[in-house]
């Protein structure tokens, strides 16, 4: 657990292999990556993503902000990245997904987002489901 | 650990653990491997416990950290402490509990 008064600014690599990185402060990410790999993120803060990526299978639970970033779910295999709360994707940021049949998690990237989600450019097709929120 | 300056380790590796509490109102740099064996709720390591004395905790572009049982970073009086990592910051703990 990282306290409410310790900021964690990541520029390099953060990798989440197991248990859960519980972030009661600020997160801020202006280079580098942070994947999960078979850990989970909870955050009572949000995490901002300025530049960099966010790749990966797992949970985030939280607000996650993607300002600047690139989100990969499933990184370099197909797999699913779930953000239970709130995703906003600003203009700059990006979302790429991989897409090599119609099964979500085996043949084709998708993030699951069960709060409320909001993304100012969108650049894949409509046959895919790869977006999955409660509410858009 | 306080006062002014920086305290830098890059040995291979390095450890924190111990079921002592642990504070940081300093810069303490690793640019080497840093294990960090505490567990939660037993041992943790707090930032600026002192107004105006932040606790920071910076892993270099070389420095590799390890968590592997927790870790249990606390912020007390200083709300500027942080963690700054350009290296590469490992998490493996337990299944289920906060690492």
């Amino acid at each position: 657990m990282i306290g409410s008064t310790v900021a964690f600014n990541n520029s390099g690599a953060l990798n989440v292999a197991s248990g859960t990185l519980i972030l009661d402060g600020n997160f801020r990410q202006t280079d580098g990556s942070t994947q999960l790999s078979g850990g989970a993120i909870f955050t009572s803060s949000q995490l901002v993503f300025q530049d960099g990526e966010l790749s990966g299978v797992g949970t985030i639970t939280g607000k996650v902000v993607n300002s600047g970033g690139t989100v990969l779910p499933g990184g370099t295999a197909a797999g699913v990245l779930t953000i239970a709360g709130d995703y906003t994707q600003d203009v700059s940021g990006a979302l790429n997904v991989d897409i090599g049949g119609t099964t979500p998690g085996t043949q084709h990237d998708q993030l699951t987002v069960s709060g409320t989600s909001f993304a100012q450019r969108h650049a894949v097709g409509k046959s895919y489901q790869w977006l999955c929120a409660f509410r858009v | 650990m306080g006062g002014t300056g920086t305290t830098t380790v890059s040995g291979t590796p390095s450890t924190i653990g111990g079921t002592f509490s642990k504070i940081l109102n300093r810069t303490l740099i690793n640019s080497g491997t840093l294990n960090i064996i505490t567990q939660d709720n037993s041992g943790n390591l707090t930032f600026g416990t002192v107004g105006g004395e932040p606790g920071r905790l910076i892993n270099s572009a070389t420095g590799t950290v390890n968590v592997t049982a927790g870790g249990d970073f606390n912020g007390s009086n200083d709300p500027t402490s942080s963690i700054n990592n350009a290296g590469t910051w490992n998490i493996a703990g337990p299944a289920g509990r906060a690492a």
